[in-house]
């Protein structure tokens, strides 16, 4: 089962960030664990162990990709697919001046999708100093976009007079 | 009584011939000692003899000593009181002759000097005129010098004490308002930092958060564009 037939862009609502992520690696490890000890999976276990989006999406997949709960083999490897894929998303750090409100994750992932066709994981940190707006880190590549540099820029010139 | 076999007779004649040596060693060394001591008192019989002898000498000679010392004490008292007699009469004459030849050099003396302190009291009355003369010439002149140096001196410190207020004026001068220029350019900077330091707390506390995803989205529009994000 290769990594390419997960879509994983109907989770845009559910992961957001990589503390979401590693939510989701450790509820697929419950699962898995799970699994382990009754020997199946119904779609109670499923709505028991996982939070109910990621339970409804879960459960979709198994249905897409036909796995049945009761193959234990087919199972596990089924959530090692799914556990590499979300480790394999990309990664998009954001420094903002302020917390971020959940419609703004949403429409900058949504923007990545659109402009990438990808769901990214947004790795959020705060800095005060920055006054609005935000620096962006891809790969190791700055993308400065907060007011503070803005102002920096314009103040230089009237500095040297 | 048996008889002595010739091993026996070997060691008994060994022991009787030591023992007759050692006799002979002992006997040899009190003949010495008796000797020595012999000699011993000779010497000591001699030795008293020369010190008995000497004691005598010297006894001799301590006698003839003071018979000739008491003599030539009796000698020395007669002469020292010819030499006194003799001596007192020479001494007398000397002082006489002394005494008069010091009378007549002291008025000798006198004449002589007292007409030296004449010449000489008119000889400094005349000097001390001249002398007198020439020095107020001097001062006079040397006055006269430093008046005139003094004034001239004077004139020229005037000027150039003015000259160097002057200058001390101007570099005070310029050194206030290269200070009041550091002051206000300082006071500018603070002020400055100040109003910035206001702004951008009051942008921070006015700045509505639609423009963060406005700022952001817009940005990365921009870098999209520009072909510069890889994912």
């Amino acid at each position: 089962m290769s990594l390419q037939i997960f879509d994983l862009s109907p989770m845009q609502k559910y992961l957001h960030t990589t503390n979401d992520a590693r939510q989701m690696q450790t509820a697929l490890q419950r699962m898995s664990e799970k699994m382990f000890t009754t020997g199946s999976i119904t779609t109670e276990v499923l709505q028991q162990t996982l939070p109910y989006e990621l339970a409804t999406f879960v459960t979709r997949l198994m249905q897409e990709h036909k796995v049945t709960g009761k193959d234990r083999v087919q199972l596990q490897s089924f959530l090692t697919s799914l556990t590499n894929a979300v480790n394999n998303l990309p990664v998009v750090a954001l420094t903002l001046a302020r917390p971020p409100q959940v419609t703004f994750l949403q429409n900058v992932q949504e923007w990545f999708l659109r402009s990438y066709n990808t769901l990214v994981l947004l790795d959020i940190a705060i800095d005060a100093s920055l006054i609005a707006g935000g620096v962006i880190s891809i790969k190791g590549k700055y993308y400065d976009y907060s007011l503070k540099t803005l102002l920096d820029s314009t103040q230089k010139p009237v500095e040297k007079k | 009584m048996e008889t002595l076999n010739q091993a026996q007779f070997i060691i008994l004649g060994s022991a009787v011939l030591i023992l007759g040596g050692l006799a002979l060693f002992i006997y040899s060394i009190l003949k010495k000692e008796q000797d020595f001591q012999k000699k011993e008192a000779t010497t000591f019989t001699k030795y008293n003899d020369i010190l008995r002898k000497a004691e005598d000498q010297a006894r001799q000679l301590l006698d003839s000593t003071s018979a000739s010392s008491a003599r030539l004490l009796e000698e020395s008292r007669t002469t020292s009181e010819h030499i006194e007699v003799d001596l007192d009469r020479i001494l007398q004459k000397i002082a006489q002759e002394h005494i008069q030849k010091l009378n007549t050099d002291t008025t000798n003396f006198e004449g002589a000097y007292n007409q030296r302190l004449e010449q000489f009291q008119q000889d400094f009355t005349v000097m001390s005129k001249q002398l007198l003369e020439h020095a107020e010439a001097t001062m006079t002149k040397q006055i006269g010098e430093a008046t005139t140096a003094i004034t001239t001196r004077t004139s020229h410190s005037q000027s150039l004490l003015e000259q160097q207020m002057q200058a001390l004026l101007a570099q005070v001068e310029t050194e206030i308002q290269e200070h009041k220029k550091g002051r206000i350019a300082a006071i500018d900077s603070e002020v400055r930092q100040l109003v910035d330091k206001t702004y951008r707390e009051v942008l921070k506390q006015s700045m509505p958060t639609s423009i963060d995803q406005k700022l952001i989205l817009e940005g990365l529009a921009k870098a999209k564009a520009q072909g510069g994000i890889t994912l």
